[in-house]
């Protein structure tokens, strides 16, 4: 009854048929949604009812020949109309007016079919050879038939022809597979079932259903290696619930068949208590197996795929939560290596300043760290990369060479293929932010030696763009962190030298201060030892003073005249000596410069100079001479250290009143433009015209100079009161008309002095 | 007549004190005290201070002492609750100018006396007048 299995050509048919429908259940399940893979698997099933209508037609007994002769003829209308209609859409679906062309082609179609099943039209009988190939009796309107199925198939080849002249790249790579592939199996069985059998010769009938395993080995090939229909994913699929389900049906047949064999039936009440022992254990096991399975088809056909979500989410995840820079490009070569579970992969970086492109190592892993610079070294990448802004494969480069006519431009495309496979980089990515290429993501080859799939490459161009993003922005913030860096650098560098001068000063300033303390020090106890010289100078002075004024007192009796006389000397000599002692001191203190002018504002030098002259009326008047003040005007409140200037005053008429033996002083106050006027004139023995410019301006550097001066006795008094007129920014000079005819001391003081 | 007034006198000089005693012989009213250092004169404001001396009706000080200087004696004198009210007269042989603005203004002494302008009678008429 089933000898007919053991036909060899009928097992080749089953054996197509089961081959055409493994690849159309491929394509139809990896894309149900997409018109191109559904198109596809339609004409695949055309296929396999073609191949299977040859199996009926040839195990058929004789009544139902000719119904499977009908079939048979009718299957590859739908082959050449669907396959047609599949030009249109493949590769891709750009066609403008797709529902005209549809309705035509399945229109012309349908007449065809309408024309094949109407009896005696064109299939007149069919004659049972023994031995033989069953025997097709045609009609003359067979041509019919023929010009449609050739021209429709070779119209379906003009167009992918054409396609594969325009496109480029993996598409066209596509298109030359499917259509060697179908032309070769459709042009044989054009051979086999069309021609011949219109000659009479029925004998290869059958091979072109055969000859459509050519077609499916090369779609299968195509599919392999560009990704043709993108099925990859769903073959692993089939293969895993092909060995599982085996694995069932195996496990399930071999415990039947142990339970034939010990209890000699399924249904026994043994069976069933060895059953709920045995359940478990499978359950066990087919969770094992299955794991394995899946394991052993995610080595070879791989997996992570499966978690392209969680790659872009994990990866956007890690991205958008960091700004360091290394630990981003560390994260974006880590999950691209993990997701796609390749050998090596790495990130080279475009630092492009003075408009040359270099190229930086960011990561890498697995790669030779100079073997990813020489990549990039010619620029032709860079460029390319640049220009199509999309994933390279160096799988596709050099088909991309082959079909290049400028032999230059070819021998650079095998260079970089060559460069790629020298330095084991299956994929280069790059990095685009607004048009710009900032760097390329290198990637190997799978762990698993397969190729990138489309879901891959689209994949990894949004991995690519959002690297691009995140790189740059980290870039950008290293960028403004290293400004920053360098800024506080600079800063810290100018704090440096600011704080070293600052120090220096602060040192020179402390050297000063020190040596002005040291001075002061100094000159504190140059005036103390002077204030204490003073003090033991007058002490026995005033001792000798008290006590002559105790005699002259009377406190010891009342003196002789002769004896009072001597005690008054002794006290005008002892008188005569504190004021030298006095002088000393203070001329000592002038001379080194220390005494400080305390300039009060506001001083009334009228006032100050009555008061003055009231005490030294009295001294004139015991030597019965006068002195006299007059004033000017009005006279300004000036700026005066009254101690000083009543000192300076006080020596000046002191030194007229002592050379002036008749007649008397005159003192005159005066304003003078912005000058306050005072002269001081004597009728005197006046002073010789030598003397007088020197009168003031004694310095007394040398000693012997001083020692005259201070013998003398005379003269201190007037260089004190130079000085402190000096002190008060004014003027103090003498004039003289001769010895004998008087001397005038004017002091002109600046009314506006306090400064 | 009065009660009799007291002088407290700071002079380390002895000649001086025999000069200065000279005229006070001829007071009756008048009780004077010489100390010849600072310190008798620091514990003395003390014990004034603790009701244990009498506070004096004027003190005279010199400036130049062995021991303690007088500046520091005239401001004991001017911080102790008890003694500040008591005039103090700086009569010394010591400084000038400066010294007098730094006893009188800052240091609160009444009246700052060189003692070579000074002389003993003019002196007591002072100290009469002060303590009438």
């Amino acid at each position: 009854m089933f000898s007919f299995l053991f036909d060899p050509i009928n097992i080749s048919l089953i054996a197509t048929a089961l081959l055409n429908l493994f690849l159309g259940v491929l394509i139809f399940i990896s894309g149900r949604n997409k018109r191109i893979n559904v198109v596809y698997s339609l004409n695949i099933i055309a296929i396999i009812s073609w191949v299977l209508a040859m199996f009926f037609y040839r195990s058929s007994p004789t009544e139902t020949n000719l119904v499977w002769c009908t079939i048979l003829y009718v299957t590859p209308t739908l082959i050449a109309s669907s396959f047609l209609y599949f030009t249109y859409i493949f590769p891709s679906q750009k066609e403008k007016y797709i529902w005209w062309r549809a309705l035509l082609i399945f229109g012309i179609n349908s007449a065809i079919i309408v024309m094949v099943i109407w009896p005696g039209l064109i299939i007149k009988a069919v004659n049972v050879r023994p031995g033989l190939e069953k025997q097709i009796i045609f009609t003359s309107y067979y041509w019919f038939y023929f010009l449609y199925t050739l021209l429709f198939f070779s119209f379906g080849f003009t167009r992918l022809f054409i396609k594969y002249l325009k496109n480029k790249g993996i598409e066209r790579l596509q298109i030359i597979y499917l259509v060697i592939g179908y032309s070769l199996a459709a042009n044989l069985a054009f051979g086999t079932n069309l021609i011949m059998p219109w000659m009479g010769y029925f004998f290869l009938n059958w091979m072109g259903q055969v000859f459509t395993c050519i077609m499916v080995a090369f779609t299968a090939y195509a599919i392999l290696k560009y990704r043709l229909m993108d099925i990859r994913i769903v073959f692993k699929k089939v293969i895993i619930y092909l060995a599982s389900a085996g694995f069932v049906y195996g496990a399930f047949y071999f415990i039947i068949w142990i339970y034939n064999k010990s209890f000699q039936g399924v249904y026994t009440n043994g069976a069933y208590l060895l059953g709920l022992l045995i359940a478990p254990v499978f359950v066990v096991l087919f969770i094992w197996f299955n794991n394995k399975i899946k394991s052993i088809a995610n080595k070879y056909l791989f997996s992570s795929l499966y978690t392209h979500q969680e790659t872009i989410a994990k990866l956007t995840d890690e991205l958008t939560n960091s700004i360091d820079f290394s630990k981003i490009v560390e994260s974006i070569v880590n999950s691209i290596k993990e997701a796609m579970q390749l050998d090596r992969a790495g990130i080279l970086l475009i630092d492009q300043s003075d408009g040359v492109i270099k190229y930086k190592i960011a990561k890498v892993i697995g790669f030779n760290e100079n073997n990813g610079i020489s990549l990039v070294q010619d620029n032709f990448l860079t460029r390319y990369l640049q220009k199509k802004q999309k994933p390279l494969v160096r799988d596709e480069l050099q088909m991309i060479a082959k079909d290049l006519n400028d032999a230059r431009e070819r021998q650079k495309f095998f260079g970089l293929s060559e460069n790629m496979k020298k330095i084991e980089a299956s994929l280069c990515l790059p990095m685009v932010i607004s048009n710009k290429l900032i760097g390329i993501i290198v990637l190997g080859s799978k762990v698993s030696g397969d190729a990138y799939t489309s879901e891959d490459l689209s994949l990894l161009n949004t991995l690519s763009k959002q690297a691009a993003i995140a790189v740059d922005n980290a870039r950008l913030y290293k960028e403004v962190q290293d400004f920053s860096k360098t800024l506080q650098q600079k800063v810290d560098e100018q704090t440096k030298e600011i704080r070293g001068q600052k120090e220096k000063i602060e040192k020179s300033y402390e050297l000063e201060k020190r040596a002005h303390d040291e001075l002061k020090q100094l000159d504190e106890a140059k005036t103390q030892f002077m204030l204490i010289t003073q003090h033991h100078l007058r002490t026995p002075l005033s001792v000798n003073m008290g006590f002559l004024d105790l005699l002259l007192h009377n406190n010891y009796g009342k003196l002789s005249v002769k004896v009072k006389g001597v005690v008054k000397e002794l006290s005008k000599s002892t008188l005569k000596e504190i004021k030298i002692v006095n002088e000393l001191l203070n001329v000592s203190s002038y001379q080194l410069g220390k005494e400080v002018m305390h300039l009060e504002p506001n001083a009334n030098v009228k006032v100050l100079m009555e008061e003055t002259l009231k005490d030294l009326k009295v001294e004139a008047k015991k030597k019965g001479i006068y002195l006299k003040f007059k004033k000017e005007g009005s006279i300004p409140k000036i700026s005066l250290d009254r101690i000083k200037f009543k000192l300076a005053f006080t020596n000046i008429i002191d030194n007229s009143i002592k050379y002036t033996k008749e007649g008397g002083v005159t003192v005159t106050l005066k304003t003078k433009g912005d000058k306050l006027l005072i002269s001081i004139k004597d009728t005197g023995m006046g002073i010789p015209k030598e003397a007088i410019p020197n009168l003031f301006n004694q310095t007394f550097r040398r000693g012997e100079e001083a020692q005259k001066v201070f013998a003398v006795g005379k003269g201190i008094g007037l260089f004190l009161s130079g000085k402190i007129i000096e002190g008060h920014k004014g003027k103090i000079w003498a004039e003289s008309d001769g010895e004998g005819k008087g001397s005038t001391f004017n002091i002109e003081l600046p009314i506006n002095n306090y400064q | 007549m009065g009660k009799v007034k007291s002088v407290l006198w700071v002079e380390d000089d002895q000649m001086l004190i025999d000069l200065y005693t000279e005229i006070i012989r001829n007071m009756p009213d008048f009780s004077v005290e010489f100390m010849k250092l600072g310190k008798p004169a620091i514990d003395r404001i003390k014990e004034i201070e603790a009701g244990k001396a009498e506070k004096p009706d004027l003190v005279m000080l010199d400036l130049l002492l062995p021991d303690i200087s007088g500046d520091k004696i005239l401001e004991e004198i001017k911080k102790t609750l008890s003694t500040k009210d008591v005039p103090v007269y700086i009569l010394t042989n010591y400084g000038g100018d400066q010294v007098e603005n730094k006893m009188t203004k800052k240091l609160n002494a009444e009246k700052y006396l060189i003692k070579t302008e000074w002389g003993p009678t003019k002196l007591m008429s002072l100290i009469k007048k002060v303590l009438k």
